[in-house]
This record gives C-alpha cells, structure tokens and sequence, in this order.
C-alpha cells in the first residue's frame, strides 16, 4: 500500500499568527505529516508586524512594536526558533537569544497639568526572575492569592520608588523602613504592637512605612481562601478606604504619589470587582464582564473617578489603541479583556516589563522564522494576494456533510523571472533583514512595474500578472486563514452571506487604522532636556498616543555615520466619513499626506512637554535635528523648516489587512474561534479570533496560531497553551 | 467538488473553547456544566483528586485558622501612650485582622455545608471518605462553645461589625436583634438587621446600612425569642 501523502495546508498570510501555525505543524516530532505553503501578499512576511530597511539600512516599521514580559507562548517559540536556527552552521548571522530583546523596565505616561501643561511621569517596575517564555510551574499563571500577593509585592515595590525620590524633602527618619513586616508575621501580639507603633506617628509616613504596612495586611490576605463572598468583599473595600485616607492625609503632596495612589486604587478596586462580580465563580470567568467598559467596571468596582481617568488607565487604552473608530474622546475596552490583560501584563511578566527588540520586528522575529521554516520545507508563494475562498455549493453536500473550502482564488502581483523562488530578504550589517521595497530585479517586467511605482501592499493597487485558483484534495486539503479581520468581509464573501456568525463577528469586532511615524535625530533625548529614563510612553491627545526611544536599533542600521536616536511614534488613524470606496487609488496618498501633517503638528506642539531643548527660539520644534540619509556626510543640507521632515518616515496603517482589532465592550462573544468546526477543512488565524487573550498584541495572534495548529493537527494540546485557560 | 472521500477532513479539538471558571471541577468549558452523569472516569478521577487536595488544603487552614481566630479575640487595644487618632487606627486595623481571622473560617465552613457543594463533594468522594472523617474530626478536636455567624453587611460606608461570641443554640431557638441605637438622638437606629438561620443550623446576620446614616457606634442585644434572655451583644461602628 502506498505511504499516505502528507496533508497539504495552504496558510494565507504571514503575519505572527500565520507564522506560528506553519512552525508547529512542522515541527520535527511531525515527522513530515504536513506540506505547508504560505501565500503572501507582496514581498515580505509579517502581517502588521512587517518591517523594512529603507535608505541608510534605517529599519521603517508598522508602528511600535513592544513585546510584554507577560507573552509566555510568543516568547517560548521565539526561542525555540533562535535555538533551531543556531544549530545550522550555514544559518547567517541572525538574532539569537537573549541578544535580540533588550528588558524594560519603566513605563511613563504625560498627563494634563494646568491649563497647558502636561507633567511627565514614570514607574519603574521590579525585575522578575526568569525569562519570557521559560516554563511555568504549575499553577503559577492563575492563581488568583499568587496575584493578589504580586499586586501588593508590586506596589510596596512602586511606593518605594517614589519615596526614594522624596527622600529629599524633608523626611523625618529616612528609608527603609524601621519596622518590618517581617518580625510581625505569624504573631498577632507583636503585629498589633508594629501596627500600633506604625500608626502612632512614631515615623514619618514615608513610601517604606506604607510599604511595611502593606506587608502586614498581606500577612492577613494570605490565609484567604477561594471561593469568597460578600464580607471579604466589604473588607477589601474598607481597606481601600483606609488606604486612600491614610495616603491622602499625610502623603500625598506630589503628582508622583498621586500616580502611585492611582494605580494603587485600580488595583485594589479590580479585586475588590472580582468578588463583586462573583467572578471567580462563573463559568466565563472574565468574560462575564466584557460587556462593561474597563473604565466603567472600575468605578463599579469602588476606583475613584480620579484614578479610573488617570494616565494610568489611559495608558492601557493606548496600548491596546482602545479607541472606537480611532476617535480619542469615545475610549472602549471590554472590562474583562482589561481585567485580564492588566493581571497578567503587571503581574504575570518575567524579566522585564516590556521587551524591545533591536532591530524591526521584521528583523528579529520574521527573519529568523523565514529561515528555519524554509529549512524545514516550508514553502513561500510571495505576491500572491487572496481574492476569494470558494465555498462548495450547498447544493452539492451530502446529507451530513459539513460544508467546506472548494478553492482558493488569488491574483499573482508578479512573477519572479525564470521561475525561480523570491529571495526576499537582504542583509544589513551582515544580518539578513527583509527590504521595505521589493527587488524588482527579480520580478518579470520589473523596472516597468517600480517606475508605475506598484504598490504589492495595498488594498487599492489590484493590478496583477496573472490569476491562481487552487483545488481541494489537489492543490490544498486544509486552510489556515491568517489575514487581518480588515480583509476578511473582502475574501469570505460567500462565507459572511451564508454564515450568520462570521456575518455578526465582522460587524461587530471592530477595528482602526493606526497611523505612525519615527525621527531620526542628531541629539540624544538627554540632550534635548529629558530628564528621566529611556521608556516607553503615552498619554499625549495628539493622535500619537505611544512613543519610545528606540535608540538602541541604531546600531543595527546602515549609517555611515549614525544619528544619536531615533524616536518611534503611533497611534489611531481615525476613518473618513464617508468610509472609502475600494476603486478609490488615491486613498492611501490621501491619508499618508495627513499622517504627515499630524506628525509636524505633533512634534511641534507637544515635543516641548518632554523635551524642552527640542524647541528653537521661536518655539518652534528644531527641525534641522532631523537626520536625512541623502545628506551628504559633513554637508549642510539644502532642506530647511518643517520640509525636513520628508526625510523621515511615516505611514498611514489603512490597509484593510492591516487595521488593529479592538476589544470593545459586547463584542468579544462574537469572535469566532480557531477550534470552531463550521468549516470541515478551514481554520482561522489572528489576534481577532477568539484566541482566549481576545486582545489585539503579538501574543493574542500567536496563541490563536496555536490554536488554528491544534485545529488541524490536535498539538499542541490546549492545556500547552499558556493562559488560553485564564478567568 | 470533490468527493467526500478524497477530502481529507479535520479532526475535532479537543474542546471547544477555553476553561474560564476559577472552580474547575463545578464548571465544564464555555460556562456549560459539566453533565454529572455521563463525566466517564477521566474526568471524575480528575475532579475528584482536585477536590480532596482542595479539602485537604481547607481542612488545613480551617484548623490554622480556628487557633488565629482565638488568639486574636484575646488581643487587647492599641497601646494606650498612642495618640487618639493612632489608637482609632490601630484599633480598626486590629479589627480587620480579627475579623480576616474569624470570618473566612466561617465563610469556609458555611460554603462546604452548601448543599449543592455537598452533593458534588459525597459523590466524588464515594470511594472514600477520608477526608470528610478527617475534617469532622478536626472540629471535633478543636471544639468551640461559639455557634457559627456569617455576616453580611450592605453598606456605601466603611463599616465595622462586631459580635460578642454567641453560644450553640437548639435549631429550634430563634434568635433576633432588639435593634441597633446610637447615644446620640440625632443617629436614629438602624432597622434593616437581621438574623436568621441557615440550612447548616449556623446564623446568618445580614445589616443594610442606609446612605444617609450617621457615622456613629450602635449598639444592640441579641435575643433569645423563647427564653427572652439576651444571648450576645451586636455593635456596628459606622466610620464616616
């Protein structure tokens, strides 16, 4: 009998999702089960997280790309694939771990201050020990005690931060504590006597008293068991209560403490709701909130309307741009989602906080999983952009059959000459990186096609070369759908007109367009007056909510002679009303010339709040700081003012398969999930699949690209995934 | 189209979706309860060895807790050299302690005598009763002459709930509160208290604080209805 032939599995798309499904049903433990082949759009892989290398080697990304402490599976198989790749001498020289993530460890957010000013302010979060994706013990992810006791470890953690810093003013006994927590736990005598001697104005009520006492009351929480009810619930509110006046009478004089509070108050209030909301009895676990606003939820919950509005929260809407119709006034954020994210992203985080990589996400992540999938025979089909997923006539199913993909219909963008395989990356200081134009030298009719300036990534250039359709049981078995939600109503016609939940689920998850821009600058950020730590940033209304200095990616571009930092800025695009016509080819010109213009009026309003020595005399932003690669080395340049700016790089995200999915409240019970069974030989892929994170982030698309393998394969097995069974 | 036998097709995952609920072995998947008859060994096995590490775990700090507990009623105040307002702290704080002392055990107690929990429990535990045997033996050698109150107070204020140790009551027995008043004529009394019995035979003693009552300390007797003899003492500080 003849050897059964492997499955064939066509992936469409290549972004962190797509990516992840192709690498586990090829794995070496397969042995072979699986022929894969990825049909991507355009030149490069990386869905949203694509990046480029333009003039000078700069890396041009999507937008900011942060990797969380908290990304267990996307950092797990990151580093398997950096392991896998380092086996082979021939593999050039890409990133390996840990050298291609850097830890960080401070957020910062700009709030409001005055009638025009902003204060700048940051926390620093304490190293974990181990890494990102290292094994879990188990139960260490859900335990709710084990969060309740990394809640308080990171507050006395955050209290003492700040106290350090006041410590110059006018402290009566200095840091750290003259009691400890620890002398007291497990004997109630003296720990009445360290709470008595505490509050008794024996000490100044600096950050490492509060923190002490902290300690004591988690000596009291430890011994709570699960399930709770409603007297613990109206302790944990009376302790809230204590707390917020013991701060505010003697403590809090400074915006910095006003922050720590803040993000005490969202902590204990987001307990305090977990029992509120008996969620740790419900079978939906968090989700059984989704249908509230974060912001909402918290007030419910007992937060003050100060910190549930603080720059705190506000930045969790940044980072997740959870900003309906990218519009800043009309911030919406499924409760649960913020719930849970908010658990694991602050206490769940190994190492570092976040985690920058060195170089684009193209670079570091793409790169690296290019090489090794295509050693393991993973085929690459570029400039192939799907334009339809046929279904089988209904007609033709036989009773009990389940309906199922009879073809996939693409337009073949170009044809590389000779027939041969695209060879899509390039290498940058010996590194391979993907190009942020393709090599028309490669491609029939190429110099034609880079002269009519053709646009492989875009939703409104359709013209092609040729057209594909291929074949169930001949060209295909199964399929793994991993474009972005945006593109969906676009290639799954048939599927949205006959299926009323696929129907529901592109109406109601929504989506935004992010728009993004970066600077290369001759100075560093202590140059031009920043006084704090390199960070991550945001809370600025100015259409750019998040920024980071990303001066540590220099190195890795092409310079001859390097600019001092380069500065990453993003945030929602709001969409045009009326929403755009698809044979409108102008669009995308129409919306970068406004990214431009935000990103001017950007710098030039709000740079001063956080770099004071950006501004000139005239208070203008210092345009001539900008580095322009096509400067000659040591010569001025003839561009001048604002017009500088055109050196640098911006795009507007509105690309349907490139629009960020939202987690809006009511919205996350109509995603559907990878494991859904509709469709006999279809699965789906993306962080806008019910991916048990059910948020927008690298570690949302890489768990649904688990799940849409498990899907295919039955590995791996759901229990594997981390947090996929999270409250 | 293609044959139905030259496709190949997908193989079912393993469930549907993810496990949300905090409780594992009372939920099924996707909030759909598990169906207690047709679970098949797999899972009974798995329910079973979570809930008897679970009851070994509450047996545990039922026994911890008791002793905490007891330790802590005996606490005396705040030191008295401490300045009112500290005294007012470390008191309410003393209070907290106490209370996380007395009140989980009860709350442990009173949700494992559920008869829903029970039933889960007896079934999963047919093939041994171990720990039940053990857990009743734990109480039977800590003893307490107090009978087991749960409280439950509705309130937008901090509030601070204390209750003298009543003692075992017949089932019979039907215990009330004779109100809660203030020395102050301006704080009138607090109405909404009330104590009933649960299925367990312990007290539930529910208080509903209305927004607009003063902050001021209330006091009131419990009472035995059939003997009218006062069996305990209820007092109800409100903070602010």
């Amino acid at each position: 009998m003849a050897p059964r032939r492997a499955t064939k599995v066509a992936i469409i798309g290549g972004g962190c999702a797509a990516i992840t499904t192709a690498f586990e049903l090829t794995r070496p433990e397969m042995a072979g089960r699986y022929d894969v082949t990825v049909y991507q759009m355009g030149w490069r892989l990386g869905g949203k997280g694509a990046s480029g290398r333009g003039a000078s080697g700069r890396i041009e990304e999507h937008g900011l790309h942060i990797w969380l402490g908290c990304y267990d599976n996307a950092f797990r198989l990151m580093r398997e694939c950096y392991a896998e790749l380092a086996t082979d001498p021939a593999a050039r020289e890409a990133f390996d771990w840990p050298t291609a993530f850097t830890g960080e460890n401070a957020m910062g957010v700009s709030a409001p201050s005055g009638a025009d000013g902003w204060h700048n302010w940051s926390a620093t979060f304490p190293p974990r020990p181990g890494l990102p994706g290292d094994p879990l013990a188990p139960g260490e992810l859900l335990s709710l005690p084990r969060y309740i006791g990394r809640a308080i470890d990171l507050l006395r953690t955050l209290i003492l931060s700040v106290d350090s810093r006041q410590r110059g003013g006018g402290e009566t006994r200095p840091g750290p504590s003259p009691f400890s927590a620890a002398t007291a736990r497990g004997d109630p005598q003296r720990m009445a006597a360290a709470i008595a001697d505490l509050v008794g104005g024996a000490f100044a009520a600096s950050g490492a008293v509060i923190a002490e006492a902290l300690a004591l009351l988690q000596a009291g929480l430890e011994t709570l068991p699960s399930p709770l009810s409603n007297p613990l619930t109206d302790l944990a509110v009376w302790i809230a209560h204590q707390l917020r006046r013991w701060l505010e009478t003697g403590v809090i004089a400074t915006p910095h403490v006003q922050h720590v509070w803040e993000m005490m108050d969202i902590v204990v209030a987001s307990l305090v709701g977990i029992l509120r909301f008996d969620l740790l009895t419900d079978p939906r676990g968090f989700d059984a909130i989704d249908d509230y606003d974060w912001r909402e939820w918290l007030i419910a919950s007992g937060a003050s309307e100060r910190a549930a509005r603080s720059a705190f929260v506000r930045g969790i809407y940044d980072l997740l741009f959870g900003y309906e119709d990218g519009d800043p006034t009309r911030p919406r954020l499924a409760a649960g989602v913020g719930l849970r994210g908010t658990l694991r992203m602050f206490f769940g985080y190994r190492g570092a906080l976040y985690w920058r990589m060195r170089a684009g996400m193209g670079d570091v992540v793409f790169a690296p999983y290019y090489e090794v999938l295509r050693r393991r025979g993973v085929k690459f089909a570029f400039f192939h952009r799907l334009t339809n997923v046929r279904l089988a006539e209904e007609a033709d199913l036989r009773p009990g059959e389940r309906p199922y993909v009879s073809a996939l219909e693409f337009d073949i963008q170009a044809t590389v000459k000779d027939g041969a395989d695209y060879a899509p990356l390039v290498e940058v200081r010996g590194r391979p990186c993907w190009p942020a134009a393709p090599d028309f030298r490669q491609l029939e009719d190429g110099e034609e096609m880079a002269r009519e300036g053709r646009d492989f990534e875009s939703h409104w250039d359709n013209r092609r070369a040729a057209t594909r359709t291929l074949q169930v049981a001949k060209d295909f078995d199964f399929v793994v759908l991993g474009v972005g939600l945006g593109a969906v109503p676009h290639v799954c016609r048939e599927i949205i007109a006959r299926n009323p939940r696929w129907n529901r689920m592109v109406r109601e998850v929504k989506t935004n367009a992010i728009q993004a821009f970066q600077v290369w600058l001759d100075h560093d950020l202590q140059d031009l007056g920043w006084t704090g730590e390199h960070l991550i940033g945001s809370g600025f209304r100015m259409g750019f909510e998040g920024w980071a200095d990303m001066a540590h990616t220099i190195p890795e571009e092409g310079w001859t002679q390097s600019p001092k930092t380069v500065l990453y800025f993003c945030g929602p695009l709001p969409d045009p009303l009326p929403p755009v016509d698809d044979e409108d080819a102008d669009y995308p010109r129409r919306r970068n010339d406004e990214v431009f213009q935000n990103a001017v009026m950007r710098l030039r309003e709000t740079a001063r709040h956080l770099w004071p020595k950006a501004m000139d005399a005239r208070g203008d932003f210092r345009w001539d700081m900008l580095r322009d690669p096509a400067d000659p080395e040591d010569t001025p340049s003839t561009k001048t003012g604002e017009a500088r700016f055109s050196s640098q790089y911006w795009r507007a995200n509105v690309n349907p398969t490139d629009r960020y999915v939202l987690s809006t409240p009511g919205s996350t019970k109509y995603r559907v999930s990878p494991l859904d069974m509709t469709y006999d030989n279809l699965t789906i892929a993306g962080d806008w699949t019910e991916t048990g994170l059910n948020v927008g982030c690298v570690e949302s698309a890489v768990m649904s690209g688990l799940l849409a393998a498990h899907a295919l394969s039955g590995a791996p097995l759901l229990e594997d995934i981390v947090g996929y069974d999270h409250p | 189209m293609a044959r139905d036998d030259e496709r190949l097709h997908r193989p079912p995952p393993q469930r549907p979706g993810p496990r949300r609920a905090v409780i594992p072995e009372a939920e099924g998947v996707n909030g759909r309860a598990v169906d207690s008859g047709g679970q098949g060994s797999a899972g009974d096995d798995v329910a079973s060895r979570a809930v008897n590490a679970a009851y070994r775990v509450v047996e545990d700090n039922i026994q911890e807790g008791r002793r905490a507990a007891e330790r802590l009623r005996g606490a005396g105040p705040a030191p008295a050299e401490a300045s009112p307002g500290a005294r007012a702290i470390a008191g309410r704080l003393m209070h907290l302690t106490r209370d996380l002392g007395g009140t989980w055990v009860d709350l442990i107690l009173a949700v494992l005598k559920e008869p829903e929990v029970r039933a889960v429990i007896d079934r999963l535990t047919l093939h041994d009763r171990g720990p039940v045997a053990s857990m009743s033996s734990a109480v039977a050698l800590a003893p307490s002459p107090a009978m087991s109150v749960t409280q439950r107070v509705s309130s937008r204020k901090p509030v601070e709930v204390t209750l003298s140790p009543l003692p075992a009551l017949a089932r019979s027995v039907a215990p009330a509160v004779a109100g809660l008043h203030a020395l102050s004529p301006a704080s009138p009394p607090i109405d909404q208290v009330a104590l009933t019995r649960r299925p367990d035979g312990g007290l539930e003693l529910a208080i509903t604080i209305a927004d607009d009552q003063p902050a001021d300390t209330y006091w009131g007797a419990l009472v035995d209805v059939d003997s009218r003899q006062p069996i305990g003492t209820l007092t109800v500080r409100i903070l602010e």
